[in-house]
């Protein structure tokens, strides 16, 4: 047991603030009392994880790193969009403590279906009655100073549903086969309120992950079947008949076409990461400020402009690394936990897939969020809740795992905390 | 179990999605960056670019030629101040349209970037770029377009032991300043005049006469120069017959005297002589077939290696078959014989300075190559000053001068449409001054010989530099 993934955070920490530090004229001593307390507070954190047996020690620890760099990203691009990004680090890390504890501590939230079903309706709604279109999707819902994006919410309460769903299948508890049906319209009504929001990528992240949860948890083939064959239909009317889709794939195969109008954002994205190359130009040093979105859904361009495509590599690696962790907590734990864990960590996964293959342009362009790394107070939190969610997995697992009932061998038991 | 067994399945696929995008990514940065960053939608050329201010382009005698200055608004614009005149030397710079010759080759140094920062590509922005100073005259560049007014060719003068070039001049031209360029840049490439085309550097024409001199070389390395012919105004090679210009008998001719004359019945038969390997070797000595490095593009002149029937290799001889030739290279040719058979490559750029004023690039070194020994460049210098004293070329004398020449007039592909030729070089009486141009003018599709139409272009080039 080594302790060199806390020392890679620490001076991951002092660089990227001393870096903004130094980056910033005039010098701003704030942003090293900002860092001194994101780093102390990350450090509470994962003391607690490991002192109190908090479960698995990695996942916080990924997370906050994929943050930090993003934190020192934003700090160059916009000054004051990387100071909210750093409160809104530290409500997230108060919130996943706080989801931790809820989640470790009551055991209610299997009986909760319904209930997450009406407040996603219920959110669904709201949204396109106030929302507000921002980029193209109507997905904000602004009360004064504060503009949520509900959809990030939506996506912990579908995870929680639709695990309810599975949780009873694996254990045979189906009171009626009728129910898997019903949970699957239950997902078309879901995908469908985010179609009307014009909410492209969020509506690919969430019926694929369903698609997965059916992989794995579905007993036939039958359903996964027509949902795959349901997708591709979708997929291709929607190429045929819906403009901005066709946009979309036009200029994932040719982004050159149109460089200054359609192909915007794909060239100027392309444009970045050329001009950088492997090595990067160096904080500060380049123009990510010509990419569109570039604090959002381009983030992943901007790092690998001033960071290089191995800055990029080591993003795409540490997300590798997080789904890793998360699918072995869903290894090792039972039920209706290894259902929220398998959906979190599939739409962490989907989603980054998704945005970074589209920045890059190696598949079809939707705007999302690079969870962790974009900013947006919505996104953040909510991905620290889920992350939360899944920290209180795998302290439940892991408990249960080393408990005497527990069936598991010895030299199972060796890779649970490594 | 079976759900821990898919749970690993997803994680590969996972796995496998992230190192595919890793492989995409390399095979883009390895592969494509480099083109996709040059796009002149990439606004970060620009961005860079305006921080430093673009260096100023002198001619020899430090007349101001291009400047950048900057607009209220923080962007810059380029100046070029006589217009056209430099368009096929300095080029263009454009936002919208690229970079072109000079401001393309020497785009590091305008910039202000040193040699050790463009080869490691450090990102590092200099508040003003470096100043280049051409080896052009802008007097002689103006002379040579006054010259050539709108007859449509190209003029090119050389330094004929340095090779720095003094005026290199292509018609028809255009405006570079960029207000102009953007309202007129349609219509120039649609043109079928092709504007844009360096005619001087980039045009490829049949020599004509001109290749005589070359083809005399050869004669001399052969050591065939005491024959001689009897010309009857035509001579039948195979079948095909060749002609002097209007027939003319000029009879019984040495190779001085038919060289002067521009006979093609007597440089048919000595072609005959020499043979192809040797006419072709010769011509690789005068640079054809040979890429030449210089400070802007200049195409590669052809003498294609292919089998030649006894009719190519007299029109061969005679500068036609598939012989093409730049004008730039002609100028080489007869500068390599003032400069005892040394071939120079032609230098634009004499050097950069910075704004302290040191010299941060110099143009000293210079490729040479042996085109032909130092007596037998002797003998071509006589023939050529002949040809003015007493044959083609009399026209062409200048007061004072020692001057030397040959005409050519070049069949194409329109019938009765020849292209005009002269090349030629001039010196002070007095060798001791040092001061010799060598010079090569091509009037297109004149339908002219070069006696009449490009002698008087040369001459007012060779004039005007010399100060006669």
């Amino acid at each position: 047991m080594t302790k060199h993934p806390i020392i890679l955070f620490i001076i991951t920490n002092i660089l990227a603030f001393g870096l903004i530090f130094f980056y910033l004229q005039p010098h701003d001593t704030y942003i090293l009392i900002a860092g001194a307390v994101v780093l102390s507070m990350s450090l509470i954190t994962y003391f607690c994880i490991s002192h109190f047996r908090w479960g698995d020690r990695y996942l916080f620890i990924i997370a906050s790193m994929l943050v930090v760099l993003g934190v020192a990203m934003l700090c160059r691009i916009n000054y004051t969009i990387g100071v909210k990004q750093i409160v809104w680090y530290a409500i997230g890390i108060i919130l996943f403590t706080i989801s931790y504890m809820l989640y470790a501590h009551f055991h209610f939230w299997r009986n909760l279906q319904w209930t997450y079903f009406g407040a996603s309706v219920i959110l669904f709604i709201l949204t396109l009655i106030l929302g507000q279109r921002r980029g193209g999707a109507t997905n904000w819902i602004i009360f004064g100073p504060i503009s949520v994006q509900p959809s990030e919410i939506i996506k912990v309460l579908f995870a929680m549903f639709i695990s309810c769903g599975f949780a009873r299948q694996t254990e045979k508890r189906y009171h009626e086969i009728k129910e898997k049906y019903i949970i699957n319209a239950c997902v078309a009504i879901f995908c469908g309120f985010l179609i009307l929001q014009r909410e492209w990528g969020s509506t690919v992240v969430f019926y694929i992950t369903y698609l997965i949860m059916l992989f794995i948890y579905s007993d036939g083939w039958g359903l996964i079947s027509l949902n795959a064959a349901a997708l591709c239909a979708m997929s291709a009317l929607a190429v045929k008949f819906v403009a901005h889709i066709q946009t979309r794939v036009g200029n994932w195969l040719n982004p050159f076409a149109d460089p200054s109008n359609l192909g915007y954002q794909t060239t100027q994205s392309l444009f970045a990461i050329a001009t950088g190359g492997f090595f990067g130009t160096g904080l500060g040093l380049g123009h990510p400020v010509f990419i569109p979105e570039v604090h959002s859904d381009f983030i992943f361009s901007a790092i690998c402009e001033e960071m290089g495509v191995l800055g990029g590599f080591a993003i795409i690696l540490l997300f590798m690394v997080l789904v890793y962790r998360g699918y072995k907590i869903c290894i090792i734990a039972q039920g209706y936990d290894k259902c929220v864990a398998t959906c979190i960590t599939t739409i962490f996964g989907i989603q980054t897939f998704i945005i970074i293959g589209g920045v890059v342009n190696f598949i079809p362009l939707t705007g999302i969020t690079l969870p962790f790394i974009s900013y947006g107070g919505s996104s953040l939190t909510t991905t620290f809740i889920s992350l939360g969610l899944l920290q209180a997995i795998s302290r439940n697992a892991q408990l249960k795992y080393y408990s005497p009932s527990s069936q598991a061998t010895d030299d199972n038991a060796s890779e649970v905390t490594p | 179990m079976r759900h821990n067994t898919r749970i690993v399945i997803a994680l590969c696929i996972f796995c496998l999605l992230f190192l595919s995008i890793i492989v995409y990514l390399t095979h883009f940065t390895l592969f494509r960056a480099e083109d996709v960053k040059k796009s002149s939608f990439n606004k970060r050329l620009w961005a860079d670019e305006n921080a430093t201010l673009r260096g100023k382009i002198y001619d020899v005698n430090g007349v101001l030629l291009a400047e950048s200055t900057r607009e209220d608004n923080g962007y810059q614009t380029r100046r070029y101040y006589y217009g056209s005149l430099y368009a096929h030397v300095i080029g263009y710079n454009s936002t919208i349209y690229g970079k072109s010759q000079i401001e393309s080759t020497f785009n590091d140094l305008l910039l202000g970037k040193d040699i050790l920062q463009s080869t490691f590509n450090i990102n590092s922005v200099a508040e003003k770029g470096h100043d280049l100073t051409l080896t052009l005259d802008n007097s002689v560049q103006q002379a040579a377009a006054k010259a050539m007014g709108t007859k449509h060719g190209a003029v090119v003068a050389l330094d004929p032991k340095t090779g720095d070039v003094i005026a290199c001049y292509s018609y028809p031209t255009f405006d570079p300043n960029d207000e102009v360029l953007t309202n007129t840049w349609t219509t120039l490439v649609n043109d079928e005049d092709s504007p844009i085309l360096s005619r001087a550097t980039n045009g490829l024409y049949a020599p004509g006469s001109t290749f005589k001199t070359i083809t005399a070389a050869a004669v001399l390395k052969e050591d065939l120069e005491r024959m001689t012919f009897n010309d009857t105004g035509s001579v039948v090679i195979d079948g095909r017959r060749f002609k002097n210009y209007q027939n003319k008998a000029m009879g019984n001719l040495d190779l001085t005297k038919s060289y002067a004359l521009s006979s093609n019945v007597a440089f048919c038969q000595w072609g005959l002589q020499v043979g192809a390997d040797a006419l072709r070797q010769m011509a690789y000595n005068f640079g054809f077939e040979k890429n030449l490095e210089s400070d802007i593009n200049i195409t590669t002149s052809r003498f294609p290696q292919k089998d030649m029937s006894k009719t190519d290799l007299a029109s061969a001889a005679i500068g036609q078959w598939q012989v093409l030739s730049t004008p730039i290279e002609m100028a080489m040719v007869a500068a390599s014989v003032v400069n005892r058979g040394q071939m120079v490559t032609p230098t634009f750029v004499k050097r950069a300075t910075n704004a302290a004023g040191n010299i941060v690039y110099d143009a000293k070194k210079k490729s040479t190559m042996t085109a032909t020994d130092y007596t037998k460049s002797l003998t071509i210098e006589k023939m050529m000053t002949e040809t003015v004293k007493t044959g083609t070329a009399t026209a062409c004398a200048i007061d004072g001068a020692i001057v030397g020449g040959k005409t050519g007039t070049a069949e194409n592909e329109k019938q009765g449409k020849e292209h005009a030729w002269f090349i030629g070089f001039a010196m002070d009486e007095n060798r001791d001054s040092d001061k010799s141009i060598a010079v090569a003018v091509i009037v297109e599709y004149s339908g002219g010989t070069g006696g009449t139409l490009a002698i008087p272009v040369a001459r007012s080039v060779m004039k005007t530099y010399l100060g006669k």
